[in-house]
């Protein structure tokens, strides 16, 4: 029984291995990935019921999920929506549901989501400098697990501060360095913790022009996602729902 | 296993207290290789011990459904696996094995007998839970929801009446309708009635009997009691002058 086991579950990784090519932005060509295992599909289904934190950990579950699938540790945040597209189209199909119509976009969203093209590092000049840099799935996970502490523990608090909890660690993640004249802080060399009181502590022009280079690429994102339906523009949502067949 | 009066009153108590693991358990101890077999049996044996009929009510009237009729229709396609086969992979899918407890929807592990990958054959009936959980969970999830896709579409495990006036009656096998319908069957008897029973006919027999009796039983006894004392009444000396 137990070789009828490993046989069959050999046959399976085969065929995870075999199929799946996805397209990717940062290194703009094309990686293997296995395809999407049914726990995989469970666990992002599952963050539905995580309250406040749900969306982080769906976040961090779709991280998880492409790094294990593709093996790949450099693959940055702007190739998430592609690869989660792609998986979803891979194990779901590309019907999507809207307000309890179906729609086939998916494949036309796609072709979409690969022509973006958005700027993966920026510097801000003056006298604190700042290198942002599109980070890599891997590391905005280590920040989304820091976020998800930092919630939780305010979760006894107003919902107001964890929404403004999330929105500084948004900030955190695309920080490489903070220089003041030859001083330079590497992010990465800090602890999650510090680069937020770091982050707290910067003037508001700067926090604006990090902020625009973040919405730049998230509106991006946004304008692929959007289709025609018979009641105008719509925009397709990535939640939990999207891989719920 | 006997349909008794006692029997009938324990499982309402059951019912009353939420001991839903007791009841599920005596589902379970019938005959039967799976749910519908079981569920067939049951439905048996309460046409023998219990009533005749089914009492259905639909939009506030009453429907009464002869229970041989029901068994009748009640035929074993529900039972025969159902195969699906999709390029390389195929899958068989059967009813659950036992009635279970506490849940809307039966695992979808109990539902499959057996999945096929090209020339690799798994038998689902001889594994344990676990390890059909994680093979499951390792299925590609492509796969997995042609196995969804094959579960939704079929209904061939779906029990209906030809009657039109009970379209709405339904009991599909692959989720947990069939414990659910018997749940609302054995619910039938209230307390009331128990205490009602026992109150009315210990004047005339003894509690082993009444409770060692079915409820078919216990409806002549009431029957005969009431003629009796029908009678009785009738033959009493009358004191008008």
């Amino acid at each position: 029984m137990e070789d009828n086991i490993k046989n069959f579950l050999d046959k399976v990784d085969q065929l995870k291995s075999d199929n799946l090519k996805v397209n990717t932005i940062s290194k703009n060509s094309e990686i293997d990935c296995e395809s999407l295992t049914f726990k995989q599909q469970k666990d992002i289904i599952s963050t539905i019921t995580e309250g406040i934190t749900g969306p982080l950990k769906f976040q961090k579950n779709l991280n998880d999920i492409i790094v294990e699938n593709t093996k790949d540790k450099e693959l940055k945040v702007v190739d998430k929506l592609l690869i989660i597209l792609q998986l979803r189209k891979d194990s779901v199909g590309t019907v999507v549901k809207l307000k309890n119509n179906k729609y086939d976009v998916l494949n036309d969203i796609i072709e979409k989501a690969k022509k973006l093209s958005p700027k993966l590092s920026k510097s801000i000049k003056g006298a604190i400098s700042i290198e942002l840099e599109v980070p890599t799935l891997i590391s905005e996970s280590q920040v989304i697990n820091s976020c998800i502490d930092s919630v939780k523990k305010d979760s006894d608090k107003e919902v107001g501060k964890s929404l403004s909890d999330i929105y500084t660690f948004e900030i955190v993640k695309y920080i490489k360095t903070v220089s003041i004249k030859d001083d330079v802080l590497n992010f990465q060399d800090l602890s999650v913790r510090d680069r937020v009181k770091i982050v707290n502590n910067l003037p508001l022009s700067i926090n604006k022009q990090i902020v625009d280079f973040i919405q730049d690429i998230k509106q991006a994102e946004l304008d692929a996602l959007s289709f025609d339906t018979e009641s105008g523009e719509s925009t397709l949502e990535i939640d939990v729902s999207f891989f719920d067949s | 296993m006997r349909l008794s009066f006692e029997k009938i009153k324990e499982i309402s108590e059951w019912l009353d207290t939420n001991q839903e693991i007791k009841f599920c358990h005596f589902l379970n101890s019938f005959d039967g290789e799976n749910v519908y077999q079981k569920f067939k049996n049951i439905l048996i044996k309460w046409e023998y011990h219990v009533n005749d009929f089914l009492t259905f009510t639909i939009d506030g009237s009453q429907i009464k459904i002869p229970m041989y009729y029901i068994l009748q229709e009640l035929t074993d396609d529900i039972e025969t696996p159902k195969v699906f086969v999709n390029n390389i992979f195929s899958f068989e899918l059967q009813v659950p094995k036992t009635f279970q407890m506490g849940v809307d929807h039966i695992p979808i592990y109990d539902l499959i007998s057996s999945i096929s990958i090209e020339d690799v054959h798994l038998d689902f009936k001889n594994l344990d839970r676990e390890n059909k959980q994680s093979i499951i969970d390792k299925l590609p999830a492509n796969l997995f929801s042609k196995v969804l896709e094959g579960l939704i579409n079929d209904s061939s495990k779906i029990f209906k009446l030809n009657n039109e006036s009970l379209s709405k009656f339904k009991i599909n096998f692959y989720t947990n309708d069939p414990m659910l319908f018997l749940k609302n069957l054995f619910s039938n008897y209230s307390k009331e009635y128990f205490q009602d029973i026992i109150f009315y006919l210990s004047k005339r027999m003894s509690c082993d009997a009444i409770l060692y009796s079915d409820i078919k039983d216990i409806d002549f006894y009431v029957k005969k009691y009431n003629e009796e004392t029908e009678q009785q009444k009738n033959t009493m000396p009358s004191l008008d002058f």
